[in-house]
């Protein structure tokens, strides 16, 4: 058992976790803003 | 005559063992239906490597020479994804954006197995080798595996693909574990929005933008998984799309798991890690699990009464497609005959495969 490299490990968790919760969040708004976008677009048309 | 059968005097008893591993793999590949496109590869090669003096392995065996052509470059996880874009359909996460954020929770196994791997005495390329079995996804875990160079290449291959045959096993009991029988019966409405084509063409473009930027390590693989959804999306090239779906996906498929084989002689396979590292796995899928599922119960915890999520569906976060999705819809099914989660879980699962992609590149940046 090696404490020290499990203690080591507990920033890259956390960086790791933050990491793929900010991309998500990036990803998550870029979808929403490109939904909106393309039926903006297509009412325009419609109109 | 005694020349003949020279060779049989030259199997040591640890080749013999690997031979009845190849000989299980086979078994569970064609009697128990798990995963059989890898493991039935994986066993043969199993044999193939392990019989003594193997013409198959060493510098100029076929599989060094296809391990070196196809997995040691990464090119077989690469070409694969492009088959797995194609097959991909977006729409249900279109639909409903927020669902992305339970893929995200639920890469927490990796992470943590990552710890717990470091814990156990493994180096740090090796722990996080190990915890991207939890990505759940074969192609990440080749990806990363091979890039950190890690000697248990054979062993977290076997790990991966056996759990994600075992995910309809391995999930019911840690969600059962997490979960009230009131929270796995709420019901969640599904809204079908019509998504327009020019979404769903940007959609692959956008994502493999985005995570080019912030994850440079993963753009290759998020790329290639992209630009086989872009095939698919944009009308144009049905023909391409449907060679990627069937002929690519196939004939990648049926020389990776051989191809992985090489990694499994006697002496790399028959450690006591290897032991360590399926039982890693397993704390890997089980994590994975438990962060998707709990992440949904905080998230209900600031949701009104009528628009409380059912917290099963954050376990469809791991990247097994369709597997988790369908393991969540079946559970909701058995709790409320009326309550269908597929389309959620589905949407929650398409998004668990991006989110494995971009744990896989972030380990890469913080370690690699």
């Amino acid at each position: 058992m090696n404490f020290e490299a499990f203690l080591n490990t507990l920033p890259i968790m956390a960086k790791g976790m933050a990491g793929i919760f900010i991309v998500t969040g990036v990803i998550i708004l870029s979808m929403v803003l490109l939904t909106k976008l393309s039926a903006a677009m297509r009412n325009n048309k419609d109109k | 005559m005694a020349e003949l059968f020279s060779n049989v005097t030259n199997i040591t008893w640890q080749q013999a063992v690997m031979c009845l591993i190849g000989g299980l793999l086979i078994y569970l590949a064609i009697k128990k239906g798990m995963e059989p496109t890898l493991l039935l590869p994986l066993g043969f090669g199993a044999i193939l490597v392990n019989l003594p003096l193997s013409g198959a392995v060493g510098e100029d065996g076929v599989l060094t020479v296809l391990f070196n052509a196809g997995v040691a470059n990464e090119l077989f996880p690469h070409l694969l994804f492009v088959g797995i874009g194609a097959m991909i359909d977006f729409e249900p996460l279109l639909t409903n954006p927020k669902l992305m954020i339970f893929g995200a929770a639920a890469q927490f196994g990796i992470f943590f197995t990552l710890s717990m791997a470091a814990l156990f005495g493994f180096d740090l390329k090796d722990a996080a080798s190990i915890g991207i079995i939890g990505a759940a996804d074969g192609p990440t875990s080749i990806f990363v595996a091979n890039y950190l160079n890690s000697k248990y290449l054979g062993a977290i291959m076997v790990a991966a693909y056996s759990y994600m045959a075992l995910v309809p096993l391995v999930q019911p009991p840690v969600i059962r574990l997490l979960t009230t029988k009131n929270e796995r019966r709420i019901r969640m409405r599904y809204q079908q929005h019509s998504i327009s084509k020019t979404t769903k063409i940007l959609f692959p473009i956008v994502i493999t933008v985005i995570t080019g930027l912030v994850s440079p390590h993963s753009v290759a693989l998020v790329g290639f998984l992209m630009f086989g959804n872009l095939i698919r999306e944009c009308g144009v090239l049905d023909s391409l799309s449907e060679t990627a779906q069937k002929v690519l996906s196939n004939l990648v498929t049926l020389f990776l798991g051989i191809t992985i084989a090489a990694r499994m002689k006697a002496e790399d396979f028959l450690r006591p890690e290897t032991l360590l590292i399926l039982g890693l796995g397993l704390v890997a899928f089980i994590f994975d699990t438990a962060g998707g599922v709990l992440f949904a119960k905080l998230i209900n915890l600031f949701l009104p009464k009528d628009k409380k999520i059912n917290p099963m569906i954050g376990a469809a976060g791991i990247s097994a497609f369709p597997m988790s999705a369908r393991v969540v819809h079946k559970m909701g099914l058995q709790e409320d005959p009326e309550n269908f989660l597929l389309m959620q879980s589905i949407g929650v699962n398409v998004s668990g495969q991006i989110a494995s992609v971009i744990a896989g590149g972030l380990i890469l940046n913080l370690i690699g």
